[in-house]
């Protein structure tokens, strides 16, 4: 977790269960829902993060924490003194463990990267719902996502007519 | 089609009869076509969605107790999860089921006509003298009609486009209505001349653009005010290019940082002032001049497979009869760019190097390599 550094304004948010969470405000700025609100002037004591129980929201943090981009004293990024390639490589691995969860944290997290607007949060917890779709027969995509087709088999017909390139 | 075709400002015919002369194949110049087509698409930049390979979901345990909690997120994080898949992809799950008819259409569009191949484009890009897909061509017109925008990327490279002049014209026009913020829009041989709508100064949506196999538009059938306000990157690969048209096209550019020149058609004279220019990479191209005036941001001048006008026979043949002061390097010069790092590569012979007003540390050299820091005196 973050720890208080001089210098390095924090940024205090709430879980709708009552769970208080100290976040550097770079940080809590890789959410661009939250950075708007710092900008905006609206964060001068705690921010209520609704919707978003403490558990997935630690975990979100620790995301955050993990790729908030390092900086110097000079103020370069870090990309300019560590071989960019060598960072990306070790971010990779390091997401491969973050998303090892179950399908119900992880669609937790697709909503709460979304409502957050945190967008390598979201490529992350989205990619195997996207490697479902993609490249699968429409039976197995409604299969593996449990979705019952309501069409009328001429409504699918007329849809599938609609589209035609999508299904060829 | 009785017009010439051009290839880096010679005519096919002329190449083609100095081939004969020579006794080598005409066929051989396919070949070297191809080979720089290869170039210009290596320079492309990666579309951000791809057709994943086939996975079998066997495997995969179904969601548990039939509760499908992807359908119960909210309509916008299913647009957004849609707008990171191919087109197609994203237009079939309309099918699904009602709750997903509408949603394709709610999230911005990526399309690559290459993944509307039979085979997702898995083979890479078509060689000269394949036929354009005609099928490709006519599905894309589809889906630009059928998705309301905005679109976040349209990658076009497949069609042969004066096989389809209507078209490109209303593409184009669609592109701008509806708001594409990355374009790849390269036009398949041949000609390789072919001339792009001005309309397309139009697209203000822009962030990302790269244009391959035309010549640019004629600048005087361009509206005043047309610019590219938001426009942070800039390819031109293979293009014909007056220098006007060029320095036209950099002036309504007012927050470019990026700018790729690869491959130009015709010589590249380069006259530089811009306020926010971070990189320019210049690769595969005839170059006579790079005059860097003002750059006060530019960090990055990359050169690679640069030809010295001195090296094409036709070159030297009308610099003789015009001005006899050039002797046939391509003239790099660095007036004020107070951050620039890097500068190369320089190859000996083929360069002539001038830099005003600055101090040059040369931090590391390689053999044709010149890397250095240079500081502005002011």
């Amino acid at each position: 977790m973050a720890t208080r550094e001089a210098g390095k304004k924090m940024i205090m948010l709430k879980s709708p269960d009552g769970m208080e969470f100290e976040v550097e405000e770079a940080v809590a700025m890789e959410s661009q829902t939250i950075r708007k609100m710092i900008e905006d002037d609206c964060a001068d004591t705690a921010i209520l993060i609704p919707n978003i129980n403490s558990k997935i929201l630690s975990r979100v943090i620790e995301y955050c924490n993990k790729h908030v981009p390092t900086t110097g004293a000079t103020g370069a990024a870090a990309s300019d003194t560590v071989a960019p390639a060598a960072l990306a490589e070790d971010l990779k691995i390091w997401d491969a463990e973050f998303i090892k969860v179950n399908r119900a944290t992880r669609f937790n997290l697709i909503q709460a990267a979304s409502y957050l607007n945190i967008k390598g949060l979201l490529d992350l917890t989205s990619q195997t719902t996207i490697d479902t779709i993609s490249d699968n027969s429409l039976e197995e995509i409604r299969s593996f996502l449990s979705t019952k087709n309501d069409y009328l088999p001429e409504e699918e017909q007329t849809i599938r007519r609609e589209n035609q390139w999508a299904f060829q | 089609m009785g017009e010439p075709q051009f290839i880096i400002g010679t005519s096919m015919s002329d190449m083609l009869a100095s081939m004969e002369r020579d006794g080598r194949d005409p066929a051989t110049l396919d070949l070297g076509s191809n080979y720089l087509l290869y170039f210009v698409y290596d320079y492309l930049p990666h579309p951000p969605v791809s057709p994943t390979a086939a996975h079998s979901l066997s495997g995969v345990p179904r969601a548990p107790g039939g509760v499908d909690r992807i359908s119960r997120l909210p309509d916008a994080v299913l647009a957004e999860i849609l707008s990171r898949l191919p087109a197609k992809d994203a237009a079939r799950t309309s099918a699904l089921a009602s709750r997903w008819r509408p949603l394709w259409r709610s999230a911005p569009l990526s399309l690559v006509d290459g993944h509307l191949l039979p085979d997702d484009g898995a083979a890479g890009q078509l060689p000269i003298g394949v036929p354009s897909p005609r099928a490709v061509t006519a599905a894309v017109s589809r889906i630009l009609a059928a998705h309301p925008g905005p679109f976040r990327c349209v990658h076009l490279t497949r069609s042969t486009m004066d096989e389809h002049r209507g078209e490109m014209a209303r593409w184009i026009d669609t592109l701008v209505a509806k708001g594409v913020k990355e374009l790849v829009f390269v036009n398949r041989p041949w000609p390789i001349d072919l001339r792009l709508p001005a309309t397309i100064f139009g697209c203000a949506s822009l962030t990302r653009l790269y244009l391959g196999l035309w010549r640019l538009p004629d600048t005087a059938a361009v509206p005043r005010g047309a610019r590219f306000p938001n426009l942070k990157e800039l390819g031109l690969c293979m293009t014909v290019m007056e220098d006007r048209d060029l320095a036209f096209m950099l002036e309504r550019c007012p927050v470019l940082e990026f700018l790729v020149l690869m491959g130009s058609q015709t010589g590249v004279r380069l006259r530089l002032v811009s306020q926010r220019l971070r990189c320019v990479q210049l690769g595969h191209a005839l170059l006579e001049y790079i005059d860097v005036v003002d750059a006060p941001s530019l960090e990055r001048l990359f050169f690679s497979e640069i030809v010295p006008p001195g090296k094409l026979k036709s070159f030297r043949k009308r610099n003789d009869d015009n001005h006899s002061t050039m002797n046939g390097s391509s003239r790099i010069k660095i007036g004020r760019a107070p951050n620039l790092r890097v500068l190369g590569y320089i190859q000996p012979g083929e360069q002539e190097l001038g830099i005003s007003n600055t101090i040059v540390v040369v931090c590391s050299s390689l053999v044709y390599t010149c890397y250095m820091s240079i500081y502005d005196l002011n």
